[in-house]
């Protein structure tokens, strides 16, 4: 390597400001020179780090004998240049120390014509273009929602027989083991903890299947990308851009999303946020559209879903839109810079992190919060209030549950589900999104006694299991290819297999309600579903960010909006002559 | 330069793209950081990133997710802001 | 003969210790700068019969004083006025490393530019003109380098051993 420029180093070198601070500089350093005690420090230098406001060597300065010449200089300069320049004088210098840099660049550096266009680049260019950003967010989404639906409904099934069957079969064996077939306890631990814990669990695959989905988005850094789109459009809306960035953090869970709005400046700014982050669709409704969704657009499922997150979005977005220009009018529309990581592919390793640790989560909560809600929704299922039952042995519809599931009843009557066990489940599902699962899977169960299970033994059982489980992912691999429209298999139009159980149980339920518009009393429930508050975590959470008049605000604000929308849905469909 | 980087967070119209901002300026991302880092110390910028915090602290029992932190805030991206244009 | 002192700064990550290892071989001393928790390295540096100090700055962006590590950086400069001062700079990030050039420029002490990771910048196809920018810089020494494939190191201890040999440094002594 060729050594350049092996001359003198001993010629001072020196970034040359504008003649107007090169003066004061000179007079400063004259000053700086005249003081013994500064001598130890180069004086030009010194002039520079006084004239930009250190304040460390500013006391040594005002500490030195005869130092009150050089501070004297020193304001004198500092107000010549602040009259001139109108901003403080270090922006000024470390402006033009960078501008000296820059140019010093422009002249010795060449860059290659391509190095600038990374594939990172090419493809941010696409994905987040002006255009295409929201189709293509819109289309992968879509795609995960297939995937949630289509590739995990097999291994639901799996685990709904695994609980369904042997695990009960093998839980009722060991209570007649110890004599108490029969009695209130087996209908705690069947129709209480099993059906509703249990009703929870059968959908951690499709849990997983999604926050898989969600892990490869993050990991990669498309999520990133999926906010700067979306703020983006927020931003045209005339919506403060930051709050997308909580809003995705709400499709795993609201909670921290609702804490992540303290990224944002303005009390304003999250208080509006705040409102609209409960819309995001959150994890735990996923399971509520799954059940309902298989039940009553089995061959639709995944567009169902999908539809549901959208229409979350689209209300979030038009509910700011609507405040923004009531309650939340602000001038300013403050334009950000978001750094976009660069993409990398997702290791494996962090992808099972994520999902592994959300999965957790959900099932965590379902032996806690869900288990605790199932055995007191038992107890209030046990308890006869009418007719001639007796504790733990009364018609549902005497139960206290149903009479006091049945006050509120009325309310959803126009909606298409004004039955008990709809208003139930969501009354109940106040508590937390899966408990309307949890309740329902409850109700219908009981509402559709299984004939008597043969007895069977345990090695039956786990046979049963390893069997099914080897079925489920033979379906799920036929499943696959079907996501992206290639049917390898030739799949015969899959006859839908008449609803079994709970399902049928669930499916005549709507129908009785709506006057046989079941299949848009769903779609009405769901949407009420998305809408409504999503959990006392949440209101726990506005309440402590937000205050209470705010967390009000926000409790009947959701209220009244599903109530409304879910109207819209039922009786604008059944005008239109859908379902 | 310094002043460019300031301009141009108050001229945007939109929301922008840290690597945009460089082409748009014609600096070197790194060099770009490092004036971003300057006016963040003068505080006419603002940088935040959404971190995870510990859920059992902040979402209550319902969330449940054990003492670690909340697993559903991922990385997020790093957000700059100016300070001072809100009323 | 005297006892030269020679300062080494840079920003992070621009493989300075990487020089500094190269230069000093195993004549190295590690302590913590005077009442901070700051690692120091010293290293002496023999050449064609000169004995150097060589003295690992910490990493730092610039010599504003904003952090512990800039503060040391600065005061050693500043205060205890090495004969000069190798800046490493990472070729393949010039302008955000050129601003602590400027800086260091400033403070008076003549300096050397130790032009490192150029088989980086090669690779990306970029190109200095590394005697431009010597010119550009009233002629002081600019140094190609590639230090974790050794190469460069021996032009720099030549630099140095020039530097310090040179007539007017000579009459400084």
């Amino acid at each position: 390597m060729t050594v350049i420029g092996t001359a003198a180093l001993n010629a001072p070198i020196y970034v040359r400001y504008q003649p107007d601070i090169e003066d004061e500089l000179t007079r400063l350093s004259t000053a700086i020179g005249q003081t013994p005690l500064l001598q130890r420090y180069h004086p030009r230098w010194l002039a520079i780090q006084l004239l930009e406001g250190d304040s460390g060597l500013l006391t040594e300065v005002q500490n030195a004998p005869n130092g009150a010449p050089v501070l004297q200089v020193l304001n004198d300069s500092q107000a010549r240049l602040r009259a001139i320049y109108n901003e403080d004088i270090d922006v000024i210098l470390t402006d033009q120390r960078y501008r000296f840099v820059n140019t010093l660049v422009r002249r010795v550096l060449t860059r290659p014509a391509t190095q600038r266009e990374t594939l990172s680049d090419r493809v941010d260019k696409i994905v987040t273009h002006r255009l295409l950003g929201i189709p293509i967010f819109l289309a992968l989404m879509w795609l995960v929602f297939k995937l949630t639906t289509d590739v995990a409904t097999p291994y639901l099934e799996w685990v709904e027989e695994a609980i369904g069957g042997p695990l009960t079969n093998q839980l009722v064996a060991l209570l007649t083991l110890i004599g108490l077939d029969g009695t209130w306890v087996e209908s705690l631990v069947v129709d209480g903890i099993i059906a509703g814990v249990g009703g929870v669990l059968v959908f951690v695959p499709v849990l997983m299947t999604l926050y898989l989905a969600l892990a490869i988005l993050e990991d990669s850094g498309y999520m990133a990308r999926a906010a700067f789109v979306m703020d983006r459009l927020m931003h045209i809306l005339g919506l403060h851009g930051k709050s997308f960035l909580p809003m995705i953090v709400g499709f795993g869970c609201n909670v921290p999303a609702i804490y992540a709005t303290r990224t944002l400046e303005t009390e304003k700014d999250r208080i509006l946020t705040g409102l609209l982050v409960p819309f995001m669709s959150c994890s735990a409704r996923l399971p509520v559209y799954v059940l309902l969704a298989t039940i009553f657009f089995p061959a639709y499922s995944g567009l169902v879903v999908f539809g549901l997150y959208m229409l979350g979005i689209v209300a979030a977005i038009g509910l700011g839109f609507a405040l923004k220009h009531t309650l939340f009018k602000t001038k300013d529309r403050v334009p950000f810079i978001m750094e976009l990581p660069p993409y990398h592919l997702p290791t494996l390793r962090g992808i099972w992190t994520h999902m592994w640790e959300r999965t957790a989560s959900f099932i965590r909560r379902a032996g806690t919060v869900i288990m605790a809600t199932s055995i007191l929704i038992w107890l209030l299922m046990a308890i006869p209030t009418r007719g001639d039952g007796a504790f733990a042995d009364t018609e549902l519809d005497d139960s206290a549950f149903a009479t006091v599931a049945g006050v509120v009843a009325p309310v959803f009557a126009p909606l298409g589900f004004g039955s008990w066990e709809a208003s139930g489940a969501l009354v109940t599902g106040f508590i937390a999104k899966e408990v309307v699962v949890s309740t329902m899977s409850q109700i219908y169960g009981v509402a559709e006694e299984e004939e008597a299970a043969e007895p069977t033994t345990l090695v039956d059982d786990l046979g049963q299991v390893v069997t099914s489980f080897a079925g489920a992912t033979i379906d799920t691999l036929r499943a696959i290819p079907l996501i992206i429209g290639i049917d390898l298999m030739g799949t015969e139009a899959e006859d839908e297999a008449e609803p079994a159980g709970l399902m049928r149980a669930a499916q005549s339920n709507f129908e009785v309600s709506s006057g046989g518009h079941g299949a848009l009393a769903a779609l009405a429930f769901m949407v009420f579903v998305l809408l409504y508050t999503p959990c006392v975590a949440v209101i726990a959470a506005a309440r402590q960010e937000f205050g209470n008049r705010w967390m009000w605000f926000s409790v009947v604000g959701q209220l009244v909006i599903a109530w409304i929308a879910a109207l819209v849905v039922f009786q604008g469909g059944r005008l239109l002559g859908w379902g | 330069m310094l002043q460019q980087v300031l301009r141009a967070f108050e001229e945007a119209r939109e929301p922008l793209n840290l690597v945009d901002l460089a082409r748009q300026l014609d600096v070197d991302q790194p060099a770009l950081e490092g004036m971003i880092a300057y006016w963040v110390r003068k505080g006419r910028l603002k940088e935040s990133q959404a971190t995870a915090s510990s859920c059992r602290a902040e979402c209550g029992p319902t969330c449940a997710s054990g003492a670690g932190p909340c697993p559903f805030i991922g990385k997020m991206p790093r957000i700059i802001t100016l300070v001072g244009t809100e009323e | 003969m005297r006892n030269w002192t020679i300062a080494l700064a840079g920003n992070p990550n621009v493989g300075k210790s990487t020089i500094f290892n190269g230069l000093t071989g195993s004549r190295q001393h590690v302590g913590n700068w005077p009442g901070k928790t700051v690692e120091k390295k010293t290293g002496i540096l023999k050449c064609a019969g000169q004995e150097l100090t060589i003295v690992d700055l910490p990493g730092t962006y610039s010599l504003s004083a904003y952090s512990l590590e800039e503060q040391i950086a600065r005061d050693f400069i500043v205060l205890e006025r090495p004969q000069a001062v190798v800046n490493v700079i990472d070729a393949t990030n010039l302008e955000r490393n050129l601003y602590l050039t400027a800086q260091i420029l400033e403070t008076g002490i003549p300096l050397i530019i130790a032009l490192n990771m150029c088989d980086l910048a090669d690779a990306r196809g970029i190109i200095i003109d590394v005697a431009h920018l010597s010119q550009l810089l009233d002629g002081i020494a600019v140094i190609p380098m590639a230090a974790s494939h050794n190469h460069g190191l021996e032009e720099l201890k030549q630099a140095l051993v020039a530097y310090v040999l040179q007539p007017s440094q000579q009459q400084a002594a």
